[in-house]
Formats: C-alpha cells, structure tokens, sequence
C-alpha cells in the first residue's frame, strides 16, 4: 500500500514537473526575446504618444491599434458571449425540461469539437450570403470577428454556466421560493450571486482563449495595417494576427523581435485579464458577504 | 386556516402516507410529531408546495388554504402565497453573506420597512441579538448549527407570515434556549405549525397534536 502511493507520487511529480518546466521555459522564452524588443517605438512607432492615445493621431508600423483591437474584441465577445452564453446556460440549468436539456447539451459538445478556423470559415461566408442579399455594410469587421469568437467558446460558457447552477446546494436552489421569490427573482437575487466566483472566473477564462485565437479573427476582419477601428463595422488590427503576420513573411531578425514583443504585450493582457478576474471576484465576495 | 384532506403521498413506489387529515386552526401552534422518516418534512413541502420540484411524486386529496385549495393554484398564485407560509426548514440554509445581509436581503426584497429596526427584533426575539450585535456585519457561515437554526427563524419572523411551518426549529438548541424559544412561540401571534421527534416536547407547547 505504502509502495504503491509512493510509486504514484513519484510518477505524478514527474508529469507535473514536466509541464511547469514546459510552463516556464515557454515564458521566460517569450519573456527574454520579447523584453528586449519591447519599447515605445514598437508600440507607438514615431508617433507622438499623447495624440494617439487620444486617439488623434494614426500610429503606422506600431502595435498600438493592434493592442486596441484586441481589448475591443475582448470587450466584445465578453457581451455576446454573456447574452448567448451565460443565457443558454441558465435556460439549460433552470427552465429547459431533460429532453431539450439533452438534445442542447449534445450541440453545444458538438459545437466544442468544431476547429476554430471552420468557425472563421463559416462566419466569412455567413457575412458574403448577408452582403450580397441583405446588407451592404455586413462585412468582415469588428462585430464580426467578436461573434464568431463568442460562438468558439460559447460551449464553455454554456457548460460552465450551467454546471455552476446545477451544483447549488438543494436547499439554497429553492431558497427563493419558499420564501416567496419568482423564479426569476430566485436566479438574480440568489442564484446567480451564489454561483457568481466561478461564473466570473468560467467567462474571464474563456475569454483568455478567445483573445489569443488567430485563425476565426484573420478570417473575419483582422487585417494587418487597418488602424484603430472607428465603429464595429470596421477592420481592424489585433495582436494575434500581427505574431502571425509577422513571423510568417519577416525580412530581418529586428522584425522577427518585434512579433516576441507583441508576444509579450499579449501576454500581459492575458495576465492583466487574470487579475481583473481575481478582483472582481474579491468584490463579489466583499458585496456578497 | 388550513384544512388538509385526505392527503396521500408517494415518491415512486414508495408510499410516505395516506389519507391524512389535519386541522390547523388559525393563531394556534399545532404539532406534528413522528419517527425519522415518517414524512413530517414532506408534510410540509406538500403544505407550501414546494414538492412540486421534487422528482417522481404522487400527491392526492386537497389542502384548503383559506377556503383555496394550494395543489390547484399556479405557481405565480402560489409565489404570493408562500411569501405568507414561510417555511424554515431543518437544515439551516443560510446564505455566504453576512448575517445583517442574510435578513436584509429578503426584507428588501418584500419592501419591508424599518428593516434595521425590524432585523434587531427578529434577532431579539429568537435570542441571538447579543451573541452577534458586534459582528453583524461578518459572514453568517462561520455561526454555529444552533445560531444558524435561530437565524434562519429570525428570518421567517422577519417577514411576518400568517402561517408559519417550523421544521425541528430547536433541534440543535440546548434545553434552556429551547425552552425559552418555545415561550417565544407561544406568545408569537401567528399560526404555527412544528415538527418534533418527541411528543413530551411539544405538550408544554400545545394541545393540537397530530402523530404521523
Ligand atoms: N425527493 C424524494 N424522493 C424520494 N424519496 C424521498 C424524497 N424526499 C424524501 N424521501 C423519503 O421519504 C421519507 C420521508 O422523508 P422526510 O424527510 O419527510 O422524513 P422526516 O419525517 O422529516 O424525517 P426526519 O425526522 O429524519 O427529518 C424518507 O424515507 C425519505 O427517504
Ligand atoms: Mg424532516
């Protein structure tokens, strides 16, 4: 007995060790090429800094719009991706009956399975169908690029939605209702600030993996010099698809480095995204308790 | 007030019980007693409908409710109603916010007014007041089960119903503050209806006795 977990943790140690070096050299290998490359001029370029943040002056050759860009899709499909998301999840768990439960669930594991660049595909020519027969202004854009990424993790959303209301207690589930609550007074006032730690946390990750998804966006508007968007009709620029860009058609090592730094920038918004979870959670917590 | 007749329940196969019935007159305590898993609890979900959300149940007979029988009202009709059977269930389910919040929060929700005032004296009454005045404000999941209990009372007391369904209340309290809450029961002028193991327990607190 005293063998065998040994043996066990010996074995679990190693894999685990294993994906933290994997973890850590894949960080500080981003972190030492990108640091050195990261600097004023690979953001703003020979722009003056205070226009363009302002948005006054157009910066070309920086990552300043790609930057923008991607904090606009993030914005973005976090909104769609709570309204059919967070939406379906809580239809699923609280109104739908066992057979639509099962059909949908079965969907959306469908929907999870599906390559992002099939999505890409879809919503580009979702968008050419829509142009030609209804709108002219339906083009590759912004609004696109965000509603094909909510759709990628719309099945995490729905399924993290749903599993966080399904494993509320029994009792605190009808609690509401025994004290004369609606249903829907039930899911705002007790529900969902119930299960609102690990919803936040299920939609902040989810919307990790949507900001660092090349192939939807290069399909559905993100193109390389678009400048910041000035409505979500608009192409635009974003940082996954300048790494791509770049590193695919570079002509020196000095534009290769700039890609590691918008690696980094990248990455510091991933990270930045992670911490504004964690506050937001201790704000729940702080207002819920 | 509340004229069950003819009450059967079963969950699939199993039956609970059958052809029951009881007379709950209005403003007096009535007692339910009988072994563990006899069906006291069921009792009390077919009494303010909540049975409706459990799975494979049979339910028969009627329960009158001011002359309205609850099995053949809607659930919108009956979220009004149970706002006036409120029912304190058996294990305390308090929720992880802070003890004022867990009272202040239905309060607000039913507009009740005066709610700092009217949390105070639901807390006095059900003898919790001075163990918690300081740490009104500190998370209600780190009181004891028997504080919990009193809480989740206070609670219900908080929101003035006619009816009040009260599931082993003092289960986890000693013998004193039991006692103490009994009184407080009995002075309460509301209907009331209680669950106990034991039928020494509640002949201090009424005559209307019902064994399942
Ligand atoms: N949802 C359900 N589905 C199936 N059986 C159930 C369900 N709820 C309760 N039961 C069963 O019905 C019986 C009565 O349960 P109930 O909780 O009403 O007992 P009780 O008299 O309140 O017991 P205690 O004094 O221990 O609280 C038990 O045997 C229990 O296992
Ligand atoms: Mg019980």
């Amino acid at each position: 007995m005293k063998k065998e977990y040994l043996f066990y943790k010996i074995v679990f140690s190693i894999f685990s060790f294993f994906a933290m070096a994997l973890v850590y050299l894949l960080i500080s290998f981003i972190l030492y090429k990108g640091l050195s490359s990261i600097s004023v001029e690979l953001i703003f370029s020979d722009a003056n800094i205070v226009d363009a943040m302002m948005f006054k002056e157009r910066v070309f050759d920086g990552i300043f719009p790609a930057i923008i860009g991607t904090l606009m899709l993030i914005f973005l499909s976090l909104i769609f991706g709570i309204v059919f998301g967070v939406a379906s999840g809580i239809y699923l768990s609280i109104y739908a009956n066992t057979k639509v439960k099962e059909f949908l669930t079965t969907c959306f594991e469908l929907l999870a399975t599906v390559p992002s660049i099939i999505i890409g595909v879809f919503f580009l020519l979702l968008s050419i169908y829509l142009h030609k027969i209804f709108m002219s202004n339906f083009l590759p854009s912004l609004l696109l690029s965000s509603l094909a990424l909510s759709l990628l993790i719309l099945p995490y959303l729905v399924k993290n939605t749903q599993l966080c209301l399904d494993n509320i207690p029994k009792e605190i589930k009808h609690l509401g209702l025994t004290l004369g609550l609606n249903k829907m007074q039930n899911l705002f006032y007790i529900l969902l600030p119930y299960a609102s730690k690990e919803l936040t946390s299920g939609i902040f990750l989810a919307l990790g993996r949507a900001c660092e998804d090349t192939a939807v966006i290069m399909l559905t508007g993100a193109v390389a010099s678009a400048g910041i968007a000035s409505s979500v009709f608009d192409k635009y620029e974003a940082l996954p698809f300048y790494i791509y860009y770049i590193s695919s058609e570079y002509s020196d090592q000095a534009e290769l480095n700039s890609a590691f730094g918008a690696a980094l920038v990248l990455l510091c918004i991933a990270i930045l995204l992670f911490l504004f979870t964690s506050l937001l959670q201790k704000k729940f917590r702080k207002k819920y308790a | 007030m509340l004229n069950i007749k003819n009450l059967s329940l079963s969950y699939g196969d199993k039956h609970i019980f059958e052809e029951l019935n009881i007379e709950i007159k209005e403003n007096e305590i009535t007692a339910i007693v009988g072994a563990s898993g006899i069906g006291k609890s069921s009792l009390f979900l077919c009494i303010n409908q909540m049975i409706r959300y459990e799975k494979s149940y049979k339910l028969k007979g009627e329960i009158l409710y001011k002359g309205i029988d609850l099995m053949k009202e809607s659930e919108d009709n009956l979220t009004k109603i149970r706002k006036n059977i409120i029912y304190v269930s058996q294990q305390p389910d308090i929720l992880p916010m802070s003890i004022y919040e867990n009272l202040a929060f239905i309060a607000r929700i039913h507009k009740i007014k005066n709610i700092d005032e009217k949390i105070n004296a639901a807390l006095e009454k059900v003898y919790l007041y001075d163990e918690i005045k300081d740490r009104l404000h500190t998370d209600a999941t780190s009181l004891s089960g028997g504080q919990q209990q009193r809480l989740i009372l206070a609670r219900a007391l908080l929101l003035e119903p006619e009816v009040l369904l009260l599931d082993e209340p003092t289960a986890s309290l000693n013998e004193e503050l039991s006692h103490k809450i009994g009184l407080m029961l009995k002075e309460h002028k509301s209907t009331i209806i209680i669950i106990s193991h034991f039928k020494s327990q509640v002949k201090k607190l009424t005559n209307n006795v019902y064994s399942l």
